[in-house]
């Protein structure tokens, strides 16, 4: 009687993991499957709803908390969506420049056929900061926009190289033994990577149950940077057992691996999980306003809430 | 019936309509003021499409959505018929045929556009068999119901005249098939719209559905206005369009009905 009770007592909040069910998101899928978040009182309800509707939904409420590119929803509240930033995940950018040979020079890009999902977004504006890097604006290239097919045009050498997640598509490249060459920004590690948001309306009505879900969702980052080997094989059997085949399993685990850079970085060793550092976000704007993205008035410390911070020590209390 | 007595009228109805529908969007603007990226005003809309207009390059994707649009309209009216006519003639060929057009009517091209564009790439030729595939089911099944529903007296009043397969086709089947053959043309235009925008989401640097993925990418919502608003305009033009010809036609076959 009591375990029903306390079912029925849970919260329900929606999470928006902005992509389809994946390895990627193995933190989120540990805290809920080791009860993180039922302990919280939460009871979560993963929805996939992809891009840039995951930020409408988010803005009008009808999703709770969604995971947001940093660029996507600087654009967002700069268009006036009320929305607030509450935690980083990703502690560097993971946009790579895909090719089958090295890039060293401009030379080396000029004139290429590049696939990219759209001229918009995170992966455009990843594009464009790295062609700048050469020196290259894109009418030097054949920027071709090629929804999510960046795997397949690669492979059937329809592009000469493809714009994605250094974490996903440069590792199912790989994995089909295709030659593949990362080019990222090289202030890479200093740009905020995805990050969680939610409303103001939602935060204002229903700030606690936000708080303890950030909290529970980074014990997960904490579980899966500790024992990965135990969260893959759990996440795994729970909630992507589609995956455990042959030809998707060793891919999978490559993404997973390739993921887990992403979940920590130096400043977040002395800082604590889920923010990065003032000048990440100083970085990305400065980016953004150089491409006409943002105008040059625009302050990103009122959109960004960073008083969330899941340090070892909040962590010790919660595990007490 | 004349082009103008049957234009005309509702075209000024129309205008009548598209005139109500501001004023009510303006009263929606006016009484919950809501934010420009969830409900953009009249005036921020006209202001964008006048920025695409001069800054953005939309003729150029208007130029070629449209060149899409009627290229895979024409193929898709063509192949329709091409299928249609001998199905409605030949019964073992609609026993045969019926279920595939069925479970081809039954896929949303939604779901099997990505295919094409695995196999065609993302030029025009994915959009123009996208569109030339939405509006072929729906004119195949017009030319189908046109050709079967004659009287068979009529036919053997041809047959009892000598006259040819051809001179048949032509002086019986067809005319009496051409209102269901215009039904089909007038379903399938805005279908071909339909069909081009599916067809440029898939991925395309060009056309108004590239203009629409951008707006959404970038949370412009006054661009996704000006982009939906000039995709109905071209429906109802191509709409009225085939009306016309429909008009025209049909008025020419009355026409020669009555001079007989």
């Amino acid at each position: 009687m009591i375990p029903l009770l306390m079912f029925l007592a849970l919260d329900k909040l929606t999470f928006a993991a902005g992509y389809i069910p994946n390895i990627q998101f193995a933190p989120f899928y540990i805290a809920a499957e080791r009860g993180y978040y039922q302990q919280a009182g939460l009871e979560i309800e993963f929805d996939y709803t992809i891009g840039p509707d995951v930020l409408k939904m988010v803005a009008k409420g009808h999703i709770q908390v969604g995971s947001v590119d940093p660029d996507a929803y600087l654009i967002a509240t700069h268009r006036g969506m009320p929305l607030v930033h509450l935690a980083t995940l990703y502690q560097n950018y993971p946009i790579t420049l895909i090719s089958k040979k090295p890039i060293v020079t401009g030379a080396d890009l000029k004139d290429s056929a590049i696939g990219i999902s759209g001229t918009f977004g995170a992966s455009y504006l990843g594009l464009k900061a790295i062609l700048k890097q050469f020196h290259l604006v894109p009418t030097d290239l054949d920027i071709r926009s090629i929804g999510y097919n960046q795997v397949s045009y690669y492979q059937q050498n329809k592009v000469d190289a493809v714009v994605g997640y250094i974490n996903n598509e440069a590792v199912i490249l790989k994995q089909m033994g295709l030659d593949v060459h990362n080019t990222q920004l090289k202030q890479n590690g200093h740009l905020p990577g995805v990050g969680l948001m939610s409303s103001q309306v939602v935060l204002k009505n229903h700030g606690s149950k936000v708080n303890a879900f950030l909290i529970a969702t980074f014990r997960g980052v904490q579980d899966v940077l500790a024992e990965p080997e135990s969260c893959f094989n759990e996440v795994m059997r729970a909630y992507l057992p589609h995956l455990e085949t042959e030809a998707h399993l060793e891919t999978t685990r490559a993404v997973f691996e390739a993921t887990l850079p992403f979940l920590q970085s130096d400043w977040s060793d002395s800082n604590g999980l889920g923010q990065c550092s003032q000048e990440s976000w100083k970085r990305l704007q400065l980016l953004m306003q150089n491409e006409g993205l943002l105008p040059v008035e625009f302050e990103w410390q009122q959109h960004v809430d960073r008083s969330f911070l899941y340090s070892r020590k909040e962590s010790k209390n919660i595990q007490d | 019936m004349n082009v103008k007595d049957a234009l005309l009228k509702p075209i000024l109805q129309w205008i009548y309509v598209a005139c109500s529908l501001l004023l009510f969007w303006i009263l929606i603007i006016k009484v919950f003021q809501p934010q420009a990226w969830l409900l953009p005003s009249p005036g921020a809309v006209w202001v964008r499409f006048v920025e695409l207009l001069h800054h953005g390059d939309l003729l150029s994707h208007l130029n070629v959505t449209i060149f899409e649009i009627l290229i895979g309209y024409m193929i898709g009216v063509g192949s329709g018929f091409l299928m249609g006519y001998p199905v409605s003639q030949i019964r073992a060929l609609e026993r045969i045929m019926t279920p595939y057009l069925v479970a081809g009517n039954s896929i949303p091209l939604v779901a099997f556009a990505p295919l094409l564009l695995l196999w065609f790439g993302n030029g025009v030729l994915t959009k123009v068999i996208v569109t030339a595939m939405i509006v072929f089911l729906p004119m195949t099944i017009s030319t189908v119901t046109g050709f079967r529903t004659q009287k068979p007296i009529l036919r053997r009043l041809m047959r009892t005249l000598r006259c040819n397969k051809w001179k048949t086709f032509l002086h019986l089947e067809l005319p009496a098939a051409m209102p269901s053959l215009c039904s089909g043309m007038k379903i399938g235009a805005p279908l071909a719209v339909v069909g081009a925008v599916v067809g440029e989401f898939l991925g395309s640097g060009k056309g108004l559905g590239h203009l629409i993925l951008e707006a959404n990418g970038l949370l412009d919502t006054a661009q996704l206005f000006v982009s939906n608003i000039i995709l109905g305009c071209i429906g109802i033009l191509f709409y009225t369009s085939i009306q016309t010809f429909e008009i025209l036609l049909l008025g020419h076959w009355q026409q020669r009905r009555k001079e007989r």
